[in-house]
């Protein structure tokens, strides 16, 4: 019986033994009462995890070698956050890699120097702050001003900042140009107030009052740009993978609950539920993967992981719906495995835009599309 | 009251509806809203949801449609959809188990003196009830609940487990269902009795659920019921319940069109950062607006229930399609609420910066719950089209 379907990539052997091996660990050290636990900690996750998987190379996966990355396919990192959303790792893994992915595309030499290795080997807890109250993806309203070596602002909706060592600040610096500041985040300038989300996932205000800026982007634009489609891209393995896991676990309840003296999943209404949880994991996938071997290989990917995400988002937020309701009552309680996956989608269906502000990406880059008759 | 909520109503109703009103603006106290919204009392059965309870029975609210001698108003039909729909606007606790399942169950099957024991204390909002059917391997399919009733001398002996108890912690009696056939067909081997929620060997166990509800795991462990609190006569239950349940179909919708008003009115707001209202971008008033399309839908169809109800008729697919339609449009205007709120749709009222209190993203993180509770999304399409259109089953 296959639930899991190819997305359509031949996976070497060695990505195959990558995927095993991140499912061991998390299965492992992170199973759903540790991450249900970290709800209330403060740093929310696991620190000790943490070390380990920068050890096992994953938080240096696509770091160039010279800075001690392992130099390796984006398609690998896609893996490894496939693996993370099926186990719910909560961590900032995925801001983490996607700020060092910035700072390798964009930053200074130097800057690189300073600060991939420290991602690689774990150290460094990268986070980005960039919407303010206004609570978009956009750098045409940015309030936060870089001044004198200095950032005043406050970030809205910035994951993980109470654990992160540093933040990549969206600003404007005083020609008004968009710049992006890496900023140390324990210092007297910065302070950061938990927000409390449905998804028990980490989000805090960020005052930054005169905070000292360590590093500054130059080209603000194509960093926040980066930062936005190749996080993106990211968040739909993310939840292709927890789609993947509720699909799973929802069949298997389908076939061990019995209702009037037979399996629910012999009756035809439940049937067809998780065949359309079915149909929508799998496009999910094949999209995500597909997304992810673009990225892979170079090429221009920005249209795609908007395509990708104004469907993954929605499909995904099916996906819990529907598994929700084969579950029943049992799949409510707030230990349940079920209502976990449903309430973590939130902060990736809605950080970095949610399906709305994609498809109205995809609407600005229509006047390309079909500019000729179609044949 | 907005716009959304002003369904007919007759003249001769309307002086009715504005006592309820004015009723609910002097006793809806903050503590008691507070209260219930904390979820830990059921629908309204801790202190302050009691003494509005009997702020109610006072005024034979809670009995409004039964006769006199039960301590009723003999009210019609209309005035307790009235009553309904300006108590779930309000937010105000339901009126609960007892004047709602137990009283009509015991008018028609009880005997005199469970009439006299219970039927007054009820309709005065003295004695509350928990609703004792679900098991853990009994949920859509009630009919095969295990917990056992045994005959001894001249009490019931109970031994068994429930589960999604909601109010056992809180009531003073659960309505239980419970087996006392185990070798006659499934439905023919239940009974109705009306349990003390404080009887030794019943043991509670709270679990909470979606939306910070609190619910309960209820064991029975050889809990004694004296033989008079059975109802009617032994193997019957299913029977009962069934009836009784066709008599009260009152799904009230104004809970939800409240919820659609505090929508519309949050995107008409300046929003956080200077941007302008929501309502100004036309996909967002596209979207409220079908579902203000279905808002009058569900009113109508409600409407249409109260007006069949009162013609004395049993509505059955009539309910079933309310029931339906009702509980799906819940969760679409959930969803649409948290989605227009965007980023500040995920914020639990616990945060300060969440809109409307955060009052929508607990409406949407309960939600999952209207589809699955009440008989499920699926048993209601069951229902409509093998009893309504007679499909082959
Ligand atoms: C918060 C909460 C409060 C509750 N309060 C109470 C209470 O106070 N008292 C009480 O007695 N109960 C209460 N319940 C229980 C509630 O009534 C049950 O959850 C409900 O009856 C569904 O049963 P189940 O959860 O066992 O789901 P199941 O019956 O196991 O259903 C699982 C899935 O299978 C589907 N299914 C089942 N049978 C069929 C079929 N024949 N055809 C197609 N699909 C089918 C269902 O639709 C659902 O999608 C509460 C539940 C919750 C969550």
């Amino acid at each position: 019986m296959r639930v899991e379907l190819s997305p359509g990539l031949g996976f070497t052997g060695e990505q195959e033994m990558l995927r095993q091996s991140v499912r061991a660990v998390l299965g492992e050290q992170c199973p759903l009462p540790v991450v249900r636990a970290m709800e209330q900690d403060e740093d929310g996750f696991p620190v000790g995890l943490w070390r380990q998987i920068a050890a096992l190379g994953w938080l240096g996966m696509l770091a160039p070698e010279e800075y001690g990355g392992g130099g390796r396919s984006f398609l690998d990192a896609a893996i490894v956050l496939d693996e993370m959303g099926r186990a719910l790792f909560p961590a900032p893994y995925m801001w983490t890699v996607l700020c060092g992915e910035v700072i390798a595309s964009h930053g200074a030499r130097e800057q690189r120097a300073r600060y991939l290795p420290m991602v690689a080997s774990g150290e460094a807890l990268l986070t980005l702050a960039w919407t303010e109250a206004a609570g978009v993806w956009r750098t045409d309203g940015l309030v936060t001003r870089l001044q004198g070596g200095r950032v005043h602002g406050e970030k809205c909706f910035v994951p993980y900042a109470g654990s992160a060592t540093h933040l990549l600040v969206a600003a404007k610096d005083g020609g008004g140009r968009t710049v992006v500041c890496i900023v140390r985040r324990r210092q007297a300038g910065v302070t950061a107030a938990p927000l409390r989300t449905a998804g028990w996932d980490k989000q805090d205000v960020v005052t930054l009052d005169g905070a000292a800026v360590e590093e500054v982007i130059a080209d603000g634009e194509a960093a926040l740009e980066q930062a936005l489609v190749l996080g993106t891209a990211m968040q739909c393995m993310v939840m292709a993978g927890m789609a993947q896991r509720v699909l799973e676990m929802t069949r298997d309840y389908a076939k061990s609950r019995v209702q009037f003296g037979r399996p629910i999943g012999n009756f035809q209404a439940v049937q067809h539920h998780l065949a359309n949880m079915a149909v929508d994991t799998d496009i999910s996938r094949a999209m995500a993967y597909q997304l992810a071997q673009r990225i892979a290989e170079g090429k221009e990917y920005a249209l795609e992981a908007s395509l990708a995400k104004a469907f993954v988002a929605q499909a995904a937020a099916r996906v819990m719906d529907t598994g929700h309701q084969v579950h029943g009552g049992i799949g409510l309680i707030t230990d349940h495995a079920m209502q976990m996956y449903f309430l973590r989608l939130k902060p990736l269906t809605n950080l970095l835009g949610d399906a709305d502000f994609h498809l109205r990406r995809v609407e600005r880059a229509m006047p390309a599309m079909a500019a000729g008759a179609p044949r | 009251m907005g716009y959304l909520l002003d369904y007919p109503v007759a003249p001769e109703l309307q002086a009715f509806q504005e006592e309820v009103r004015e009723f609910l603006r002097a006793h809806l106290t903050r503590e008691v809203v507070e209260e219930r919204q904390s979820g830990e009392w059921g629908n309204g059965l801790g202190r302050h949801g009691r003494r509005f309870l009997r702020e109610m029975g006072k005024r034979g609210w809670l009995g409004l449609t039964w006769p006199a001698e039960y301590g009723g108003l003999g009210k019609t039909v209309m005035h307790r959809f009235i009553l309904a729909e300006e108590m779930e606007y309000a937010d105000a606790p339901q009126l609960g188990t007892g004047p709602s399942i137990v009283g009509p169950c015991l008018m028609l099957y009880g005997s005199d003196g469970q009439k006299r024991e219970f039927l007054p204390g009820i309709a005065r909002g003295e004695i509350a009830f928990a609703l004792g059917y679900t098991e853990p391997e009994a949920g859509s399919d009630l009919a095969s609940l295990q917990l056992a009733a045994r005959e001894d001398g001249d009490e019931y002996v109970l031994r068994g487990q429930k589960i999604f108890n909601t109010e056992t912690h809180v009531a003073d009696y659960v309505w239980l269902a419970a087996r006392t056939d185990t070798q006659a067909p499934k439905h023919k081997g239940i009974s109705l009795f009306i349990v003390d929620a404080h009887s030794r060997g019943l043991s509670v166990q709270p679990i909470y659920t979606a939306g910070d509800h609190r619910t309960n795991i209820v064991f029975y462990d050889d809990v004694r019921v004296p033989r008079r609190n059975l109802l009617g006569e032994p193997n019957k239950g299913w029977y009962y319940l069934a009836t009784a349940l066709d008599l009260e179909r009152f799904f009230p919708v104004s809970g939800v069109i409240r919820q659609l008003e505090l929508i519309i009115w949050h995107a008409k707001q300046p929003r956080p950062g200077g941007g302008s209202p929501l309502i100004e971008d036309a996909l967002v008033r596209r979207r409220l607006a079908e579902l203000v399309v279905q808002a009058q839908a569900v009113r109508s169809i409600s409407y249409r229930m109260a007006w069949l109800l009162g013609q004395g008729s049993v509505p059955n697919i009539e309910a079933s399609i309310l029931k339906l339609y009702l509980r799906e449009f819940a969760q679409r205007v959930g969803r649409a609420g948290v989605e227009i709120m965007g980023l500040y749709g995920q914020l639990r009222p616990s945060s300060a910066l969440a809109p409307l209190g955060g009052e929508v993203e607990k409406y949407h993180r309960a939600s999952p719950v209207l589809t699955i509770s009440g008989g499920s999304s699926e048993i209601q399409r069951n229902i409509i089209a093998t009893r309504g259109l007679e499909l082959p089953r």
